[in-house]
Parts: C-alpha cells; structure tokens; sequence
C-alpha cells in the first residue's frame, strides 16, 4: 500500500463512526420525512402517496395557522429582547464591572441557562400562578391588578416569552462578554482620548466590532425560536385555546396522537425546515458581516 | 469643563439604573431556583411560600417523589445517559475531526460540507424518521437510543476548530519515530485536544440531560425515563401539589448545577468558545 | 495494546447499552413456547374459531368455553413477563400508591404461574401518547386500561383482543356491566371503573349561609343560587370550572353533562357528529352566560386546572363545582350535598365513566392475561380498591354497595341518568380540538355557535378520513 492510500483509509477510518451516524439518523430522515410528507401515512398503516394533500390540507388546519402564527410571534418577541438584553449588560459589565462583582453578575445569569427547559416552566408556571403566584404577589404590593399569565389566551404566549428570555440573556451574554474582550483596547483608549463618552465609545466601536457575533446570536436565536417545544408544553400544554401552540407541539401531537398522523406530521416537519432555511438564506444574502479573518 | 461634569453626571445616573436594572435582572435569575427548593421543603398545597410551612417534613416530598415517582431510577438513568453521551460524542467526534483535519483523501472537504450541511436541520425534523427507524431496530427503550443522536456534526465542527491549529509537524514528528497510527491519534492528539474536548463534554452533558422531545417520544417503559420526562410526567398530574413538583424540579436541577458550580470556569469557556449550540 | 483496551469498553458499553433494558419481548417469546402447551393451544383454536367469521361466537361455544376454562387452569408461565398499565386513581397523600396496589393485588398470579408482573402507570396527561408510540412499536402492554375515547383507532388496527372467550357464563353473569365493553362488534373491554358519575357538589354551609337549603336541580336555580352566594359570600368562588386544564378529558364535568341534559348528542348511529345543533347550542351558550352574562364563573376559572379547582374546594373556597364521585368522596370536613342538573326542557343527564382492561393482540400469553384480568376485576380485589384506592361503584353482583356511601342512592336510583361516550372514528382527537375551541369562547374569543360549527368543520375535514 502506497503511503497516499494508506493515509486515505486511516482517514476513512476516523470519520466512518461518525459518518454512519449522520447517515442513519440525520441525512437519510430528511429524506424520508420529505417523502413521507407526501404520503398518508399513519403507524399502523404503510405509506400510500397522496400527492400535496397534506400541504393543501396544512392551508385550511387552523391547528397549524395558530402555530405557525405563535411561533412567529414567539420569535418575534425573544430575539430581540434576549439579544438586546444580552448585549447590554455585556457592554455594561465590560465597561464598568471587569472585577468580581461583574463575574459574580454573569454567573448568577448564567443559572436558566444549564436548567432544564422542563424544570424552569415548572417552577415558573407555580411563579405566574393566577391567584397565588408571587408574579401577582408583586403585582398586588404595588397596588397594580393581577394578570391572567397562563390562564389567558392574551397573556400566555407572553408569559413563555418572558421565560424563554429569562432562560436565554445568560447564554448570550457569556458569548457577547467574550466579543467584547476580543475587541482592542487601543480602540477604546483612542476614543477616550479624543474625548468620546462611554457611550460613544459603546455605540460606535462596541456594536460595529460585535457584529458578527449579533449576526450568529440572531441566528441562533430565530433558529431556536423556532423550535420551541418544552416550555409551553410544560407550562400550558398549547392552550388555552390553541394560544400556545407551537410548530413543534404540533408535529408532536399530530405524530404521536390517535393513530399518528405520520405523513400529516413530516408535512409540518418540512415546513419547519423551509422556515429555517429561509432564515438562514435571508441572513446569509444580506445580514452576513463580510469575512475578515 | 461644563460639558465634561455634565458628561460625568449623565453617566453616573446611567450607571446607577444599570447596576440596579442588571442587580434586579440577577435576583430574578437566581430566585427562582431558591424559591424551588424552598418550596420543595413545605408540605402546603399553596404555591405561596410562607416560612412557618418550611420544615424537615416537607422532606418526605423528596422520599416520594424518589421513592414511588421514580425519580431515583430516572436520576439513574439520566446519569448513566449523560455519562455515555459524553463518552462517545468526545470519541467519535475527536476521530472524525482527526479524520478531517490531519488526513487526506478523496472527498475530504465534500464529506466535510456535508458533515455541516446537517447542522443546518434541527432534530424536531427528523424527529418522526428517527422514531421510525429506531423503532424498526427494535431501538426504542433503551439507553442507545436516548444518547446516539447527541453525536452530530457540531463536536466534529469544534474539535476540527481546535485540531487545526495544531501543528502537522507534531504529528509528522512521531511517525517518522515509527509510532503506529492509532498510537498517534491516541497517546499525541488526544492530550492535545483536552481543553476543547472539556468544552464539548460539558456541552454534550448539559444537552443531553436537559434534552426532553426526544426521550419523551422513544421511552415508553417508565423504567427508561429520564428526569425531564418524568419531571413533566409529575408536573401534569399534580398541579396542585406544588411541594412533590417543586421536589422533582429540583432533583433535576441539582446535578447540573453542582457541575457547573464545580467547573464554572470551563463551563462558560465551554458555551463561549463554542459560540454553537447543536 | 490500549486500542484493544478501549475497542473492547467500546464494544461492551454498546451492547450493555442495547441489552440493559431487557428485550423481553423476545424473551417473552421465547420462554412462552415451552410454557403450558395444552392451555395455548386450545386458546388458539379458540381464537382463530372466533375470528372466522362473526357469528362464530355461537357455533364455537364449545372451543370459547374450553378457552375459558383454560384460563382457570394452572399455567406455568415461568420466565414471562406480564406488563399490566393502569392509569393513576390513588389520591397523592392516600395510604397507597397505584402502583403498590397493583404489584401486591396481582402478585398471586406471579407466585402461582411463575411469571414476572410489571405494573406501570401511565399519568392522565400523556395517556394516549403512551398508548400511541407503546403499542405501535410494540413496547405495548399485554393488559391496558382504556376509556371510551381510545377504542375505535386500537380496535380498527386489530389491536386490541375479543376477549369473550376467555369468560365463561358465569363469570359474566357476575359482571354488572359486561355489555358495556361490547364496542363496534366485539368484546375489546371488560369494564373495570364504571362510574365515577360526575355530579354537581355543594358546600352547604357556604349555601345555608346564603338562604338555600336545598341544592339546586335545574340550570336555572343553579343560576339563581350562584348568584346568591356571590351576594352573600363574595369571598366565595360559586361556581368553579376547571378550564385551564390542558386536557379535554374535564369536559367530562365541564360540558358534556350539561351538553345532554339539553337534550344533544356527540354523534349519531352512523358516526356522523351531530354537536352543531340546537341542543348543543343550548349547553354551550349555557356555559358561555355563566361567564359573561351572568358574571358567575370570572377570571380565574380559565387558570385553574382540575387539581386546583378540587382541592379548593376541599378548602372551603368554592360553593359548587362538578366533581366525580370518587373525587367527592374525598372531601372530608366539608358539609356537601350533590345533585344532578336538570336542563330547562331536557332530562337530567351527567357524564359517567365506562373504562375497560382490554387485552393487546400482541400480548404473547393470552389465557394468562385473562387470567390477570379476571383476578383485577374480582370482587375482592375491587373492593379493596375501592376502599384503599379510589371509591366507585361495585362492578361485580357480589360486590355491595358500602352502606356509607355517600352515592348509595344515585346509584341505585339515578341509573338512567348516567350516559357514556361514543366510540367513533378520531374521537379523542375531535375532543382535543372541541375543548381547545370552548377554552377560546371561555377567553371570549369565540362566539358558542362559532364554536360548534368549526369543531364540526374541522371533524368533517381534517380528523375523519
């Protein structure tokens, strides 16, 4: 064996366990649930192709239309509130707090983000309890009216929002401190110089620099959203009405419900997938900072 | 100089209204979880937390969620999970980037794109082909199934990251000293990709643990279920017993917050460096 | 050297990790060829004689009752495992778990057979989910516990068993209810709790307090008596509806007693749904008053989930709310009263509960299951259950009717008020939808018609096939 084919096949080697995997599991399924969208297909009943009956079915489902919806508005609530956020208070504490207080600070923030998504809607479903919650608790202190947060189709959305937010500033923060570290400090120390104040030096050399770490914390953040499932599950189960309802609620709930609407559910799979796609096509074309390194 | 006080003085207003917005921020982060545990301690039926319910007695919510919830097999087996997660994604994925990084051959870089490619697709797609496959492996119920989809290509993409910046000649070194392959890959890669792979174990760890779509579609044996589940399980069917969920919430919380106080440091490194979440 | 080292770890974990569960369903398999050969094969006789043709059941009495007998033999079922799943009916600060009650109550199937006995209970919430991924992969129960709502999707995949065979006359003639497990053809179910009618509970020294004396029979006086107690007690939940439960199954004490006290049906013979009708108007703009007409039921009755609305009752805070009669049995130190509503033109109609054991087809043992299921029903392990676990009415003739049960006289007397669910194609899917529909006329964003008239175009376009 020449020395050439003998570095191929070790390389081989190294990446088969893992090629096999994404095989299995990740490269072949998108297949099948594309086809499977295609199909009436339920667990006990093999494929039978139905042409595009499940996406023309998908249009008048009012089940789907209100999740697709919420999960709009879920992203369209989290993203910039958790990237916003974030990028404050890493900002700040860059600025001000580079000590034990800010590291106490980004430590503590941290927290909801290495608890379980289950565990957070838990207690923050005993939290936003309508009559004993101590969110209404608070309310009542300050002489405000208690909200309905997870018992009324115009609050719950919000209510998982908040949560979602709560549960994501932390991880985003970590990463947006970590772009600001990798900033020069000389730029700083020129802007100092030539008087700018902290604020100038925050808006015109902190969020230029940061780019593109806002470009991947945005995409990750829309992505994501996108995929929400385990708060409202736990904490309202998709209702009231279908208020909470997401994309992924439904899939689950078109699969593994009744009969298992396999092919119904692949269809609102492959949906999912386009939105996300989507996404990542409209941020690559416009909003991907031009490389630099 | 008029403009300069006045510079300083907007500027202290402004960082007093940040240092209490981010202080209300970190309350609000932290409390939460203190609430829990407090809760978890009162045998009230009430989610107002007085004092007086607190007591040694609210640890019999512990006993019967551990004992009769089973939430001690749970805790098992999100353990021995996580712990085989953790195992394989650092193998594997440290080989593949190995693989990728150090070798050369036909289809290195289309082999490479198409590893990323899918990182594109989210696990909630594939979720109905995965079951179906598992299901005709007869792989439902058990621990393969509950740990063999965190192995993806975002430890491969990491650890190739980190596998570049090492340099060829380290290798080249060794196996111009006649050192067998494996013992390459072994005994020099490996020890050099330790601080990346700490970040993908943990990475992997908090992934696998917290994860809850996926063991909730393919355990369908109470024996095999891990905490999430059977957090979500307990919570559905006691609303009103806010000591037993609070219990629950909180056997599930711990283990990754003891890790994370522990290893605070390479935790957030970890999230930081691997700026991707799977 | 190490690579063989870590090859083998490789290797091991792998298959420790495939076999850790156990697959018993191969286990099963195998061991069960050796067991009992006379009793299997004389089931099996029996079930392909049944399954010929439909009026079978006639011509192969004989064969059905050898099967049944089999079933009271001896069998050796030594290295099986039977897989029991019950939903949970215990109280959580009861004396005993479910669990616990089934492991110890069937435990003397395992000594006398050999066999293993794995008991599971599957949480309301998750229930049919359970049942949907368990069974369609064949990680399934051989006894499971099914309510009305799941039989049409398990019995038209022939997934679930006849079981007739298995029961001889006499064994039946002891059953109050044997019949009602006769779903769209066949015997799937042998009803276990039976019952549990949903009643209209009061607390009569909130009422008293309120000028009423008596609790109220018809739609109307319940109106008027709400309305008292808001008057009198305004710290006073009158009536509480739970509908920030997320799943449909509290329409049980939520709509459908009042849904056929009106007079309505959920489908007629042929399974078409008949909801969208005057009657069922009726019911619906019934509850929708109580809400924003008459201001009875406010706010907080659209966050409140079952549990909740239970154990404030249980506290005092509540004058009346529809509650099952096992659940009402639990609230001690409450001076309560019940009735069953009455609507203004309609009878006086409520919700009661057929829930069967049925047998999976893929239950490899089947004598042994029938087996289980006839101890599970008996008479004795009924009565236990319904003292330590959850009281209900006596299944079986042997059974009395405690002589302090509070509901002695509705069951005896109220027999003909009780109406149970349809079984129709995508009934629990349908309901799902219905109930998410009715929370949004509880939130007011729904009109009662609009609710009936989308839940019925739904049904018709996007549930039956």
């Amino acid at each position: 064996m020449s020395r050439k084919t003998r570095e191929a096949f070790e390389g081989y080697v190294y990446i088969i366990p893992s090629f096999i995997i994404l095989l299995i599991f990740y490269i072949i399924p998108i297949f099948m649930s594309g086809y499977y969208s295609f199909t009436s297909y339920s667990l006990v009943k093999a494929p039978r192709f139905v042409g595009l009956r499940n996406y023309m079915k998908m249009l008048t489902d009012s089940y789907v239309l209100a999740a697709i919806k919420n999960t709009f508005i879920y992203t369209l609530v989290t993203v910039p509130f958790q990237t916003i956020l974030a990028l404050l208070f890493a900002a700040f504490l860059a600025m001000r707090f580079r000590n034990w207080f800010g590291e106490m600070i980004r430590s503590a923030m941290f927290i909801p983000v290495i608890a379980s998504a289950v565990a957070c809607g838990a207690v923050w479903a005993v939290l936003m309890d309508t009559d004993n919650g101590l969110l209404n608790f608070i309310l009542h202190f300050f002489g405000a009216k208690g909200i309905n947060w997870l018992g009324s189709s115009q609050y719950a959305l919000i209510s998982i929002c908040i949560v979602a937010i709560w549960k994501n500033v932390g991880y985003f923060l970590v990463i947006y401190y970590a772009g600001i570290m990798g900033i020069s400090r000389d730029l700083f120390e020129a802007a100092e110089i030539d008087g700018a104040s902290k604020w100038q030096e925050f808006r015109l050399i902190t969020i230029p620099m940061l780019k593109p770490v806002t470009y991947l914390i945005v995409t990750l953040g829309i992505i994501w959203s996108f995929q929400v499932f385990d708060l409202s599950y736990v904490m309202t189960g998709g209702g009231p009405g279908k208020s909470t309802v997401t994309l992924v609620m439904d899939i689950y709930n078109q699969a593994f419900k009744g009969n298992g609407k396999m092919g119904y559910a692949s269809a609102i799979a492959m949906v999912l997938l386009l939105f996300i796609v989507i996404v990542n096509l409209i941020e690559n074309r416009f909003f991907k900072p031009k490389e630099e390194v | 100089m008029r403009t300069k006080m006045m510079h300083r003085k907007n500027f202290n207003v402004l960082t007093v209204i940040g240092v209490i917005a981010m202080v209300i921020f970190t309350i609000s982060c932290i409390y939460p979880f203190i609430y829990m545990v407090l809760l978890s301690l009162t045998s009230s039926n009430t989610a107002v937390l007085r004092l007086q319910d607190i007591s040694l007695k609210g640890l019999s919510n512990y006993y019967y969620v551990l004992k009769s919830r089973n939430f001690l097999r749970s805790l098992f087996n999100s353990v021995l999970v996580s712990v085989l997660a953790c195992f394989f994604n650092n193998i594997i994925s440290a080989m593949a980037a190995y693989g990728f990084a150090k070798k050369r051959f036909p289809g290195n870089r289309f082999l490479f794109s198409l590893f990323m490619l899918t990182l594109m697709v989210p696990g909630q797609v594939t979720l109905i082909p995965d079951f179906l496959i598992m299901r005709s492996f007869n792989m439902l119920n058990t621990y393969l199934s509950l740990y063999i989809l965190i192995i993806n290509a975002f430890g491969v993409f990491l650890v190739k990251q980190f596998m570049d910046s090492v340099p060829d000649e380290l290798l080249e070194a060794a196996k111009v000293d006649g050192c067998p392959e494996h013992k390459i890959f072994i005994q020099i890669a490996l020890p050099l990709l330790k601080p990346v792979l700490v970040s993908l174990t943990i990475f992997t760890f908090v992934n696998i643990w917290n994860s809850f779509l996926w063991p909730l579609v393919a355990v369908t044996k109470s024996d095999m279920y891990t905490l999430t589940v059977v957090l979500s399980l307990l919570k559905a069917q006691y609303t009103a017993n806010y000591g037993f969920i609070m219990a629950g919430a909180t056997v599930t919380f711990v283990f990754p917050f003891i890790l994370y106080i522990t290893l605070q440091k390479q935790f957030v490194e970890g999230i930081a460096l691997s700026g991707v979440k799977g | 050297m190490k690579k063989k080292v870590l090859s083998a770890v490789l290797s091991a974990v792998m298959v420790m990790s495939l076999s850790a569960c156990g697959n018993s369903a191969s286990e099963t398999q195998s061991t069960a060829a050796s067991a009992a050969p006379a009793a299997a094969t004389s089931a099996a006789a029996a079930t392909s004689a049944a399954a010929a043709t439909s009026t079978a059941a006639a011509t192969s009495a004989a064969a059905a009752t050898s099967a049944a007998a089999a079933a009271e033999d001896k069998i050796d079922a030594t290295g099986e495992t039977l897989t029991v799943w019950m939903p949970p009916f215990a109280s959580a600060d009861g004396s005993i778990t479910d669990q616990a009650f089934w492991e110890r109550e069937l435990k003397p199937i395992a000594d006398e057979t050999g066999c293993k006995i794995n008991v599971e209970i599957v949480p309301w919430d998750s229930y049919e989910e359970k049942y949907t991924t368990g069974v369609n992969s064949n990680e399934g129960p051989d006894i499971g516990y099914m309510y009305m709502e799941m039989f049409y999707d398990y019995i038209h995949n022939d997934q679930l068993e006849d079981v007739d065979q298995y029961f001889t006359d006499a064994d039946k003639s002891n059953y109050l209810y044997y019949d009602l497990g006769n779903i769209q053809g066949g015997q799937y179910g042998l009803p276990v709790v039976v019952g549990n009618p949903r009643v209209l509970i009061g607390n009569m020294d909130i009422l008293s307090k309120a000028g009423i004396t008596a609790m109220p029979t018809t739609w109307d006086e319940l109106v008027t008596d709400c309305k008292a107690v808001m008057e009198k007690e305004p710290d006073v939940t009158p009536l509480a509806q739970a509908w920030g439960n997320t799943h449909f199954g509290v329409l049980n004490e939520l709509f459908w007693p009042y849904f056929w006290s009106a007079g309505a049906s959920i489908v007629d013979a042929d399974g078409n749904l008949t909801v969208d009708t005057a009657q069922g108007l009726e019911a619906a703009q019934f509850i929708y008053d109580l809400r924003y007409k008459d201001n009875i039921l406010n706010d907080s009755c659209t966050s409140t989930d079952g549990d909740a609305a239970l154990s404030n009752f249980k506290d005092g805070k509540v004058a009346f709310e529809y509650e099952a009669t096992g659940n009402a049995t639990r609230n001690e130190g409450i001076n309560w009263s019940y009735s069953i509503l009455a609507a203004p033109e309609g009878g006086a109609k409520t919700f009661v509960a057929a829930d069967c054991l049925v047998m999976l087809s893929s239950c490899k043992d089947k004598p042994l299951a029938a087996k289980a299921m006839k101890l599970m029903t008996s008479t004795d392990v009924m009565k236990r259950f319904h003292t330590e676990v959850s009281s209900q009415m006596p299944i079986t003739k042997d059974e009395e009717i405690a002589a302090d049960d509070p509901f002695k006289d509705l069951y005896a007397n109220d027999g003909d008020k009780f109406q149970t669910l349809p079984v129709f194609e995508g009934s629990a899917e349908f309901y799902d939808y219905f109930y998410k529909d009715l929370q949004s006329m509880m939130q007011g964003q729904m009109k009662p018609e609009d609710v009936l008239k989308d839940a019925t175009d739904y049904y018709n376009s996007n549930i039956k096939e």
